[in-house]
């Protein structure tokens, strides 16, 4: 369960977000929509972990995210969330299977399953270039192999920013449906941010940010 | 953060600006190169000089007679009442009472020279010694008859070998083979015609070399020095030195403060001359080992440069790693990994650079540089401690270099950067 009440957020003298309250259930699959720079990306950073200099509470699955220290935050981001970006964020030098085991690295009392991380490549269709370098994969095979590492540890939130934003639409469609298929498969909630209308489809739900003020969509 | 992983992530981040990092080894490198190679010439400049130049054992001290007693109470001399007073301060272990032979004494040398003629004249200064003060030296002791042991200096051979003998056209000679050697001496005779004392001509045989010997002449037992002066007449019963032998080396200073104390003079010439050298061996390895310490500090703005430039570049990289579970240590862990692979690679490549710089400088001085006396084989020494020292200076200079970067790197705001 997520739960998001009276969530300010503030660059300066820019109020980012303004006092968002919300929840999401476990399982759920939610669209997140909005013009730029309405703070879909500041929201998702703050939900994963990443962003910390917010006013309000911010409850995932029964941790008050503001309340953990930097070693509790990190294991949060490595072992329940999987983050998946607009510019996939893959890093240059390491294989496509490398990459997937990323998270490995970082975790404290983890053991680097390459057969899981080369099953996630079989899963997003990329068995076969998990030796390749990022410099060597398509756009679209570079956001599925970052699917692939946000889902290393079965993590039970996945958020997304705009995960199609820099890929055709023919790629987009294939990048869509395998997250929603391993999120469903998986129970795993997912906030996607994205105009993506296959997005909004296969939602359970459609949150709409717009200057800073979260709303249901009709 | 797994080992195996970080060591993975490290090669991968030195890999990212492999020109600006090999720069980096390289200033490292020179800087412990040359830190090593100037310490080791130090440290080899300073070994021959104590143990081959001028060897000073810091338990030794010699008590002399003042050269002018103007004592309330007298003349202040070395006779057996007061060598046992000196022997009874507290912290002396020993005592080796030493007597001048009084009077000139002459060699004249006229025959076979180890396979050579030899014909030549020299004044020879004979000082008693008691046998205990040249521990393995064996059949040093009055023999009664007129063949005087005597034992030298392996220092005297030194400037035999290297200078006498080349002159000359002399062979060179070993301390194996000269012992049992046996030479002339007339002793009241002197070259400088100082031909008053009655004259005893004697042989002198060879039995040993001790570098407590005396440099200028050369050393017989005490006994010897005593009969012989009572054969010329002269005083056989004061001592000319005496020689205590402190306990420890930490209890010097103080016997020879009380042993001034009792109007005496400690002849510490040639250590003072040994300090003096050290001294200025020291300074001179000091002041170039500073250049290589400069240098170092070079290596470390180099380094905190380079790493810099890199940590901007990876700032996405860095906030990914954020995002997917590292901490700041983590990533200040990686950035650190780095500069001490810099550190390591440019202290261990420093390290083999002083080797072959001072291989090298001994080559070239053992082939352009004439012979002399205490020549050595190398000029340079190379303890443990000196490679341990080089690594360990290539890892600070990385550790101060990548102290600015690892701040910047932690203080990166993942948030910021993956937006």
């Amino acid at each position: 369960m997520i739960r998001v009440r009276d969530l300010v957020r503030r660059h300066g003298e820019v109020e980012v977000l303004r006092g968002i309250d919300f929840a999401i259930a476990p399982g759920e699959f939610v669209a997140l929509t909005g013009p730029s720079g309405a703070g879909k990306s500041t929201l998702l950073q703050i939900l994963g972990g990443l962003d910390r200099g917010y006013a309000g509470t911010v409850e995932v699955f029964g941790k008050d995210l503001a309340r953990l220290g930097e070693r509790e935050l990190a294991a949060y981001r490595n072992r329940e969330v999987g983050f998946v970006f607009q510019a996939f964020n893959l890093v240059e030098g390491l294989s496509a299977l490398d990459n997937v085991l990323l998270p490995a690295t970082f975790g404290r009392g983890v053991r680097a399953d390459r057969g899981r991380a080369r099953a996630l490549l079989e899963r997003v269709g990329l068995g076969a270039k998990a030796e390749r370098l990022p410099s060597e994969l398509s756009g679209g095979e570079k956001q599925r192999v970052a699917l692939a590492r946000a889902l290393l540890f079965s993590p039970r939130l996945v958020l997304a920013d705009e995960p199609t934003g820099a890929l055709d639409e023919e790629n987009a469609r294939g990048v869509i449906a395998i997250l929603c298929e391993l999120c469903r498969e998986g129970g795993i909630t997912a906030v996607v941010a994205s105009h993506e209308r296959a997005v909004r489809e296969a939602a359970d739900r459609h949150l709409v940010l717009r200057d800073g003020v979260l709303e249901e969509a009709a | 953060m797994r080992a195996r992983a970080l060591l993975r992530l490290v090669v991968l981040g030195l890999r990212r600006d492999l020109r600006g990092l090999l720069l980096a080894v390289v200033g490292v490198a020179a800087g412990v190169g040359a830190l090593l190679f100037f310490l080791a010439a130090g440290l080899g400049t300073g070994e021959l000089l104590r143990t081959r130049i001028l060897p000073v054992d810091a338990r030794l001290i010699e008590a002399v007679p003042p050269a002018v007693s103007l004592g309330l109470f007298g003349k202040v001399e070395l006779d057996e009442a007061t060598v046992e007073e000196l022997a009874a301060l507290p912290g002396v272990k020993a005592v080796y009472r030493k007597m001048r032979v009084r009077a000139p004494a002459a060699c004249r040398f006229d025959g076979d020279f180890f396979g050579r003629r030899l014909r030549m004249g020299i004044e020879v200064v004979a000082e008693g010694v008691e046998p205990a003060y040249f521990e393995g030296v064996d059949r040093f002791e009055d023999l009664g008859e007129d063949v005087v042991p005597v034992v030298l200096s392996p220092r005297l051979l030194e400037i035999y070998n290297e200078s006498f003998a080349r002159e000359r056209g002399l062979p060179r000679l070993g301390e194996r083979l000269l012992v049992g050697f046996e030479f002339p001496v007339e002793l009241g005779r002197s070259l400088l015609g100082d031909d008053h004392h009655r004259r005893i001509p004697l042989r002198a045989r060879v039995v040993g070399f001790s570098p407590r010997a005396m440099l200028q002449g050369v050393s017989i037992p005490l006994e010897a020095a005593r009969k012989l002066n009572a054969r010329l007449g002269v005083d056989a019963s004061r001592y000319s030195a005496v020689v205590l032998q402190a306990s420890d080396a930490a209890q010097a200073p103080a016997i020879a403060e009380r042993v001034r104390a009792l109007g005496f003079e400690i002849d510490d010439a040639e250590r003072r001359l040994s300090q003096r050298v050290g001294a200025a061996v020291a300074i001179a390895t000091g002041m170039l080992s500073l250049l290589g310490l400069l240098v170092c500090a070079l290596a470390s703005v180099n380094i905190a440069l380079a790493l810099g430039a890199s940590v901007r570049s990876r700032a996405r990289e860095f906030g990914i790693f954020r995002a997917v579970g590292a901490t700041s240590s983590d990533v200040a862990v990686l950035v650190l990994g780095e500069a001490l692979a810099v550190g390591g690679i440019g202290g261990a490549c420093g390290v083999v650079g002083a080797r072959l710089a001072a291989w090298a400088a001994d080559s070239l001085f053992a082939a352009h540089l004439p012979p002399f006396p205490f020549k050595p084989e190398t000029f340079f020494a190379f303890p443990p401690w000196l490679f341990l020292l080089g690594l360990g200076v290539g890892l600070t200079a990385a550790l101060l270099g990548a102290l600015a970067p690892v701040r910047r790197a932690v203080r990166l705001d993942p948030a910021r950067i993956l937006a």
